[in-house]
């Protein structure tokens, strides 16, 4: 794993931290007050100063150090969360995501001086103890380089602070006879199997130490080994630091905190402490350091009960190559004075267990569910090639099938992510917009558990802030309109997901003045996108916001107003495979609702015929199938036949005659004729031959196996290994051929 | 030094830039080769820029190398190569003796 793959991840952690940290500061300014939610912030940022410094990212550490400091003086009881104190962790929060965003490439590092101010300000307005510890300058306003010591800055900043070095050199495996400072304790650190696979560098928590007033006492090296059998990934090396009173354990435990499974820390008991005598070879191992033949041997026995926490270590050294250092074996306190140790590992929350997940690269993933797709192919074509020959009567056949759609669910759902992720954004857009608005907005967030396929929870985010911001700015009224309409100064968004029948809606609403038809109406007409004796429903007139260029804000803003936007959102939505609707009641207020598949993998598809071509209907947007009666349609001259839709003329659209297909059917009555559902055209008539079967498909790009093709979404490749053109039903009505909206009332 | 040596070249290994994990892996097998088939080993850190714990791991299983196999070895680099070795409490590394030459500071 090189660094950038690293690097990658930790990018991927901070927004899983983000997250956390911002769901846990709004249920903050909601008025949580638990614990837990404190811990949870504190985690997330403390976390994402780990890695800004294992990472070199000064600025992110240091500013993280600081929001960490105020976290930590909430977490301890030291001062309560009042109004002032959350919105100063928002607005701390905000620029944190800016300096993560920042050092991913995307903008600029934010100017974070007034809000580090605050911070300050309020750290040092907290009459505690500790504060001397909490207000240390924060470890990466040294200047380390990226993945190890700044040589040049170590020489000026910590060689000073540093013991003679000769103090402590002594040979292999001898400890120093350094008199132990009164009150301090001993620690030991020693980094295990896997702390440098993981792209750490406990080095640089060493150095953390020692920047907080630990002293080095001992390096051990005995545990390296001759080149041959060296291994660049294994920890061979460990330390003894000396621990001033002054550091609190809970300081330590934080530097140690992201890396806790992945480096043992053993503090010694508490000086001033003899140092132990060197062993002779002939003594029993201390019981701490016990190799894996003395426990066989049934040396547990003779442990004493206080010892038994530290089985674990023991077990992970199993796994370990390499012997246990001598020195480490050596220096080992006796039992007694094991006290504080044990003490530390009974209070100790227990050994994290093996992780329940793991990150796997998109890409491998992808392939994963591509090969999944081809799988689902290759068993329809065996079914087709066995159904063919009348050999279907076997049951192993039916589990195959079983098995494979279960296999195709299951790798869709590892593609599965909740909205949080971009319902996570959300707050803050509101936070901005209230601020540059001058409204008083009260977000209401529900069902941000709800799964869907990646790609879609990664594009949908555009068109979700842009209706977000559509809301605040257009929907909401000011505070002093809302007040005299007789409505809470305070505006109210909610934005809400759930799951129905197989797609997952997304709406946003507001409790704001609702869509102004009139003035819609006659912006259109201005702008020449209807006549002004046009008679429209008010849904039409409603649907006239997303024209490409409208707009009926009187100034253009940078919130909205360019009129690029409600087009683009469902252009954007449309891509998806979704639709939008809106439902708006003057002085009310407007829901957007935007109904978007699940996975943009498989679609559910009516294999159905035309001439000698076969074709993938999206079943979603089937209304209905019908066999047309006579009299329900009406040719009007040129090839074009309408067809009465219950009291609505609509006019067929011929899939044979727009693709020139020979062979297909020419009048309606001799075909089959799908009703569908469009966001463009509402209901449009598709004509086709025959309807073959219904099921499952797994959509091929076209455009990356061949190139875009209108009228065609995508493709398939059938059971009987025949390639099936999906069709892009909404291009299909809403081009000129396709005669869109020219529906006549019967 | 000792005589089967006597008549093997010195072979320098020159890493540069941060000594990473992965740049340790990648150097591995160079100071292997050296190991093979030198008299002496120079591991001439010049051109590192920082060292993480692998790094200083590598320079300490050079070392030891070189006293089990009787191959002389020499760390040579920058002041602050030698700064970074004893300030994570390597600075025996440093020690002169046979199989050692020292750190050029």
């Amino acid at each position: 794993m090189n660094l950038d793959e690293i690097q990658t991840i930790f990018f991927q952690e901070c927004e899983e931290g983000l997250i956390q940290a911002e769901q846990g500061l709004m249920a903050l300014q909601a008025g949580a007050t638990d614990e837990e939610t404190i811990n949870t912030i504190f985690r997330a940022v403390h976390s994402i100063k780990g890695g800004a410094g294992a990472f070199g990212h000064t600025d992110l550490q240091t500013f993280t150090h600081h929001f960490e400091t105020v976290l930590d003086q909430v977490r301890s009881g030291e001062r309560t969360v009042a109004a002032d104190l959350t919105g100063v962790m928002l607005a701390a929060f905000d620029t944190l995501t800016d300096h993560v965003n920042a050092i991913r490439g995307d903008g600029n590092p934010p100017d974070d001086a007034r809000i580090l101010a605050q911070l300050e300000a309020f750290a040092a307005s907290a009459a505690a103890p500790e504060e001397a510890a909490a207000a240390l300058p924060a470890p990466a306003n040294d200047k380390f380089g990226a993945l190890g010591f700044d040589l040049d800055a170590m020489l000026g900043s910590l060689e000073d602070s540093a013991p003679p070095v000769e103090s402590w050199e002594k040979d292999d495996g001898d400890i120093a006879p350094v008199p132990a400072p009164l009150a301090s304790t001993r620690l030991l650190v020693k980094p295990l199997a896997g702390a440098l696979s993981n792209g750490g560098d406990p080095l640089l928590l060493l150095r953390e130490l020692i920047a907080l007033g630990a002293t080095l006492r001992n390096a051990d090296w005995s545990a390296v080994p001759v080149i041959d059998a060296f291994d660049p990934a294994q920890s061979y090396l460990s330390w003894h630091l000396e621990i001033p009173a002054s550091l609190s354990r809970s300081a330590i435990d934080e530097i140690f905190e992201f890396v806790s499974d992945s480096c043992e820390l053993r503090f010694e008991g508490d000086s001033p402490t003899p140092e132990p005598e060197p062993r002779a070879p002939s003594e029993p191992e201390p019981e701490t350091e016990l190799s894996i033949d003395a426990l066989l041997a049934g040396a547990l026995d003779d442990l004493s009960d206080t010892a038994v926490p530290e089985i674990p270590a023991i077990e992970i050294m199993e796994s370990e190559p390499t012997p246990l250092p001598v020195a480490a074996a050596a220096t080992a306190p006796e039992p007694e004075k094991l006290a504080p140790v044990v003490e530390k590992a009974a209070a100790a929350p227990p050994a994290p267990a093996v992780t329940a997940t793991i990150r796997v690269d998109l890409e491998k993933l992808d392939r994963l569910v591509d090969l999944v797709g081809e799988l689902v192919i290759t068993q329809s074509m065996l079914a087709q090639r066995l159904s063919d020959n009348d050999l279907t009567q076997f049951d192993e056949l039916a589990n195959l099938e079983h098995l494979t759609r279960d296999l195709q669910d299951s790798a869709m759902s590892i593609r599965a992510q909740p909205i949080q992720s971009v319902f996570g954004r959300v707050p803050r857009i509101i936070r901005e917009l209230q601020a540059s608005t001058a409204k008083k907005v009260r977000l209401e967030v529900e069902g941000e558990a709800t799964e869907l396929d990646k790609t879609v929870v990664e594009r949908i985010g555009d068109p979700l802030t842009h209706l977000i911001r559509n809301a605040v700015d257009h929907g909401l009224e000011s505070p002093e309109d809302r007040i005299a309409a007789g409505k809470p100064a305070e505006g109210h968004i909610r934005l809400a997901a759930e799951h129905r029948s197989g797609r997952i809606l997304i709406s946003v609403s507001d409790d704001g003045r609702g869509i102004n038809r009139e003035r819609v109406f006659a912006k259109a007409v201005e702008r020449n996108l209807i006549p002004a004796d046009a008679k429209l429903s008010h849904e039409e007139i409603d649907n006239l916001i997303f024209a490409p260029g409208f707009s009926t804000a009187e100034t253009v803003s940078n919130i909205s107003g360019r009129g690029v936007g409600m087009d683009v959102v469902r252009r954007n939505i449309a891509a998806l495979g979704g639709r939008i609707t809106i439902l708006s009641r003057p002085g009310e207020g407007s829901t957007f609702t935007m109904s978007l598949p699940l996975t943009l993998a498989i679609l559910d598809g009516m294999i159905v015929t035309v001439g000698e071509q076969s074709f993938v209907v999206p079943l979603n947007q089937i209304v209905e199938t019908i066999r047309p009666k006579p009299d329900l349609v009406r040719d009007i001259g040129g090839g074009q036949a309408m067809l009465n839709v219950r009291d609505q003329w609509l006019p067929v659209i011929s899939i044979g005659r727009r693709m020139t297909i020979a062979g297909s059917c020419a009048r309606p009555t001799d075909a089959v004729i799908l009703i569908v559902e469009t966001e463009a055209a509402g209901l449009a008539v598709l004509m086709v031959d025959r309807i073959v079967d219904q099921r499952q498909v797994v959509i091929k790009n076209l455009e990356a196996n061949y190139r875009q093709v209108d009228d065609v979404a995508g493709a398939t490749i059938l059971g009987n290994g025949q390639v099936a053109l999906i069709l892009d039903v909404e291009a299909i009505a809403a081009s000129p051929g396709g005669v869109a909206g020219q529906s006549i009332a019967a | 030094m000792d005589d089967t040596s006597a008549n093997l070249p010195r072979v320098r290994v020159a890493p540069s830039g941060a000594l990473t994990t992965s740049a340790v892996e990648r150097l591995l097998s160079e100071l292997r080769a050296a190991f093979a088939s030198a008299g002496a080993v120079e591991l001439a850190s010049d051109e590192v820029s920082q060292i993480s714990q692998a790094g200083l791991q590598l320079l300490a299983s050079a070392v030891r190398t070189g006293r089990e196999r009787g191959v002389p070895v020499r760390l040579s680099g920058t002041a602050g190569i030698e700064a970074a070795i004893r300030l994570a409490g390597l600075g025996d590394l440093l020690v002169e003796d046979d199989a050692m030459i020292g750190a050029r500071s």
